[in-house]
């Protein structure tokens, strides 16, 4: 945007007051915008709006950016707004990648840290778009900023009790499995089959009670992206293979059968993964108590691998479809059923499959049976 | 003679559970639940010890480092115990032997410490 910036006073008509005010157009003002945009855009407060031109260097800046990055706009107009990241963003050349891909996408949009004038950092929601004539010709970039401090620190609130939640709940668990296991052996060796029978029953539910309280944790952890495992690259055939043989095992009342295979290896998080697959197939079997078969499902083309698991249960009704993977939730007909869960299990495998780049899906008739299924990019080739 | 095991943890249940398991597989146990570890190796001269990474007021990490560094104790083992999910990462790092997630499968943890202290 090279054209030369109007000096040229700006009459305001302010409403209601019939007051008329003038107001000195700022140096490097939005070029072009008519009044009524131009009091918008300086107007908006929560919002911090620039404009940049075709190199990155500021061009306008609102009372917003003035509130959130702490300059002044004549401070800042003509700096380059690189210096509104990190020292480590600005190394790994983030400030001109932005930029790129707003102009191939038309949109640039990411969170980062970013630095105010007094060099404290907030967590801001960005938004790139570049600017264009009628002509199609590029003029420059418009980002939108807005702070998202506080909704950061709620997140790691949040993370940080589930956390802690999650490990003071272990700790009275492990002394009562403890004690359960050594009653256990204790009956074992007096042949006391009864008492057996009901500390077997007590032994499921602290496993029951361990998992769920490892679900939680595993919440906080996979969304803020940790993680206690290596990506790796690997085939989905015998994750497959290895998941559907452990679940056969422990329920003998369906027999799974796996289709298909895949030539192509994955890059990704085994273990999670293979969290994923167990997830549909416990679903499987748990909502599929009348039914004795599961189907398991490999295919790939050319982008991705997928695994499908299809069970002959009760279905989710279709109202209820879209919702599945979200977290906490539950369909009717499965708490009506008092069937046990608490709607974790879909939300974290939808997490990780986004994270890992794929796509989770599911098609279901209720009444007759569900099938979920997970795509994966393929490795690329090296 | 019989083995020697030394059991820190601040959860006085968790000790006594303990205590049990492992007399009853023929250790000789002692345990430790106000921190005060280091004073008890030197008097117990333990085979193994089994250290809770979070015990109130005092970080396992630290009492595993210190040992691991000192010419007299660093031949005992160490097998690091927590409730946290990043045990394994943590008991590396302070260079521990090895380390058991809370809560723990009985015959795991059995047949970890057997495979050490043979």
């Amino acid at each position: 945007m090279d054209k030369k910036i109007s000096k040229a006073s700006l009459q305001v008509k302010v409403p209601f007051t019939n007051k008329t005010t003038t107001k000195k157009a700022r140096e490097g003002s939005i070029v072009g915008a008519d009044e009524g945009y131009r009091l918008f855009v300086e107007g908006v407060k929560e919002y911090a709006m620039i404009m940049l031109d075709l190199k990155g260097y500021v061009i306008g800046w609102n009372i917003g950016a003035e509130n959130l990055l702490g300059y002044k706009e004549k401070a800042i107009v003509g700096k380059h707004f690189s210096r509104l990241f990190t020292l480590e963003d600005r190394t790994a050349d983030k400030p001109k990648l932005e930029l790129k891909q707003a102009l191939e996408t038309g949109t640039g949009e990411d969170e980062n840290w970013l630095v105010r004038r007094d060099k404290s950092q907030f967590w801001a929601s960005g938004m790139s778009t570049p600017l264009r004539d009628k002509a199609g010709n590029l003029l420059g970039y418009a980002k939108i900023i807005r702070d998202l401090s506080e909704r950061k620190e709620l997140e790691q609130q949040k993370d940080d009790f589930i956390s802690m939640a999650s490990h003071e709940l272990k700790t009275p668990l492990t002394s009562i499995k403890a004690y359960a296991q050594i009653l256990h052996k204790h009956l074992e060796q007096i042949k006391e089959t009864t008492g057996l029978s009901h500390l077997t029953k007590i032994l499921e539910q602290i496993t029951k009670q361990e998992n769920l309280i490892r679900d939680l944790l595993n919440v906080s952890k996979i969304q803020s992206g940790m993680s206690d495992y290596q990506i790796e690259e690997f085939n989905l055939d015998s994750l497959v293979k290895t998941t559907t043989k452990e679940l056969e095992a422990t329920a003998p009342t369906h027999t799974i059968v796996v289709k298909g295979k895949t030539s192509h290896k994955v890059t990704a998080i085994k273990e999670h993964i293979g969290q994923v697959l167990t997830n549909f197939l416990t679903n499987a079997i748990k909502y599929s108590p009348e039914a004795k078969k599961i189907f398991v499902r490999l295919s790939e083309d050319i982008k991705s691998v997928t695994v499908s698991v299809e069970d002959f249960g009760m279905g989710i009704p279709k109202e209820q479809k879209k919702r599945i993977f979200d977290r906490f939730y539950r369909s009717e007909n499965v708490k009506t059923k008092s069937l046990s869960g608490y709607g974790l299990g879909l939300y974290i495998a939808a997490q990780i499959i986004k994270q890992h780049g794929g796509q989770i899906k599911v098609e279901s008739v209720e009444g007759k049976g569900s099938t979920f299924s997970f795509s994966l990019p393929l490795a690329k080739k090296k | 003679m019989a083995k020697k095991i030394l059991i820190a943890d601040d959860d006085p249940s968790i000790l006594d559970a303990l205590k049990q398991i492992f007399e009853s597989e023929g250790y000789e146990v002692e345990t430790s639940v106000d921190g005060e570890v280091i004073a008890k190796i030197h008097k117990f001269r333990p085979d193994l010890l089994l250290l809770d990474i979070w015990m109130s007021g005092v970080d396992g990490r630290d009492i595993c480092k210190k040992l691991k560094s000192q010419p007299k104790t660093q031949h005992i083992l160490i097998i690091m115990v927590s409730a946290n999910n990043d045990t394994k990462e943590i008991a590396k790092a302070a260079g521990a032997d090895d380390f058991v997630a809370k809560p723990f499968e009985m015959h795991d943890l059995l047949a970890k410490v057997a495979q050490h202290i043979k």
